[in-house]
């Protein structure tokens, strides 16, 4: 029963980042090779998912450096029975919340500047098919900034089901609100998202 | 993507999440990953000072605040004057301490016992003591000797128009001026709950009962457990305690009432007439 259980909180611990329970308690210890593991396996999602949220390089390497520093400290309340995504997850999401309220974050939805992908792109691209690299980002930069411009609640709902592959029900337990309202959320999030993209992506 | 609960998605809906899901996953500068990466296995990050400082949550516009300050200092004006006038002392006879809420003051020290009595409060008279109280075109009363009583702050000039007095023992006798007009009073002792529109009567409150002599005008008197009778001019009405269960009587003014009365009348009727 036992060798059973242990295989079961290995699984569990495994998930989406693939880390095993020996590798998440030493985790807890901060010992550097398990660390560098842990990072490997979650910096590209917490990446993904911080720079979806914020829609900005440089606003998302400030949250990205923000998660891992809070990672670190906190180390040593890692669970090793479970998978440790969601826990960054929740991590990343806060962070950005905090960053919505500072005034970074403010002054950068006041003006685009050179390191904002949507004005760096166009400065910059190029490629074997000039004409069709440029038809394609700027499709992904008018998706991009459609994303930018929701609420950052709705923004929040949108990233973490269809980017991170959170359930509702995990959505919900995310962001604290009920299973319902989280679907709610999520379907007028689409629904927002449709009108801004309204006649753009013909 | 996720094969989670998303059955009930609208064609737009599906549509829009297929652009989103198109959308490639953005990648981090590689030489700030390995910079980053370095940082966090060394434990050389969490060295740092967090870079993210939340600002306190954003405050309303500015005109937002500037018209609720507007706004508390209109009500706040509107308030002060509403007051009505204050109390004065417009006569003391006798000697002793006076006690007014819970200061204690000699009945020869006019101007604190004025300060203290401006807007009302609690007084408690000397045995051989008695006081007049004039809120100039509103309301006088003088407070008998032993008199303990509530005084209320006089009725404000548009709003909050009425005052109540309770008297808790001793003879209060009580007379309206013209800026009374429209205002109410009540006045109540453990018998008897008096109401008034405007007059001149007496409202004595003894061991034996309550007695409200009417001098002028008519005012309704309640006693306890019973209905409300209307008491007109030249007419006391003596409520018993509760306690001995005995009907409320009728019957003609006291002498000594009428006499007290015609005397705060005619020695406040200057104050009155403001």
């Amino acid at each position: 029963m036992e060798g059973v259980g242990a295989e079961a909180g290995d699984r569990a611990a495994a998930g989406s980042s693939g880390l095993d329970r020996a590798t998440l308690e030493r985790v807890r210890e901060r010992e550097p090779e398990a660390l560098g593991a842990l990072f490997d396996a979650c910096f590209p999602r917490v990446f993904s998912l911080v720079h979806r949220l914020l829609g900005d390089r440089t606003l998302a390497e400030d949250a990205a450096a923000e998660v891992f520093l809070k990672v670190h400290r906190a180390a040593h309340t890692l669970d090793p029975g479970r998978d440790p995504a969601p826990w960054l997850y929740t991590i990343a999401t806060n962070v950005c919340r905090d960053l919505w309220r500072s005034g970074a974050y403010r002054m950068s939805r006041r003006a685009a500047s050179v390191h904002d992908e949507a004005v760096a792109d166009r400065l910059t691209s190029g490629g074997d098919e000039p004409e069709q690299n440029l038809l394609v980002r700027e499709r992904e930069t008018l998706v991009r900034s459609a994303l930018a411009a929701l609420p950052d609640p709705l923004r929040v709902a949108i990233v973490l089901h269809d980017y991170q592959g959170l359930s509702h029900q995990e959505v919900a337990q995310e962001t604290g609100i009920e299973h319902a309202a989280a679907r709610k959320r999520y379907s007028r999030a689409l629904a927002a998202l449709g009108q801004l993209l309204e006649g753009k992506l013909s | 993507m996720t094969p989670y609960d998303d059955d009930r998605l609208t064609p737009e809906q599906d549509r829009v999440r297929a652009v989103l899901l198109a959308l490639p996953a953005a990648e981090a500068n590689t030489e700030f990953r390995t910079r980053l990466r370095a940082q966090f296995i060394s434990g050389a990050l969490a060295e740092q000072q967090p870079a993210i400082v939340p600002l306190p949550a954003r405050a309303g516009p500015a005109w937002l605040g500037a018209a609720l300050a507007v706004a508390a200092g209109l009500v706040l004006g509107v308030m002060l004057f509403n007051q009505g006038p204050i109390w004065q002392i417009a006569r003391v006879r006798g000697e002793g301490t006076v006690l007014v809420g819970d200061r204690m003051l000699s009945m020869r020290d006019v101007g604190n016992l004025s300060a203290a009595l401006a807007r009302g409060g609690r007084v408690r008279l000397p045995a051989d003591a008695e006081m007049d109280l004039v809120a100039p075109g509103a309301i006088a009363m003088t407070l008998s000797p032993g008199s303990d009583v509530d005084v209320p702050p006089a009725p404000g000039r548009w709003f909050q128009r009425i005052a109540h007095v309770v008297v808790r023992a001793g003879e209060t006798y009580i007379t309206t001026g013209r800026r009374f007009h429209g205002a109410h009073l009540t006045v109540a002792t453990d018998e008897a709950r008096v109401e008034v529109v405007g007059t001149t009567f007496a409202v004595l409150r003894h061991e034996e009962g309550t007695c409200v002599c009417v001098m002028e005008g008519k005012v309704l008197v309640g006693a306890v457990g019973e209905a409300p009778v209307e008491v007109g001019a030249g007419v006391r009405r003596f409520c018993y305690p509760r306690a001995l269960g005995l009907p409320s009587e009728s019957a003609p003014i006291l002498e000594s009432s009428e006499h007290a009365l015609h005397a705060l009348r005619s020695s406040t009727t200057r104050l009155l007439e403001r």
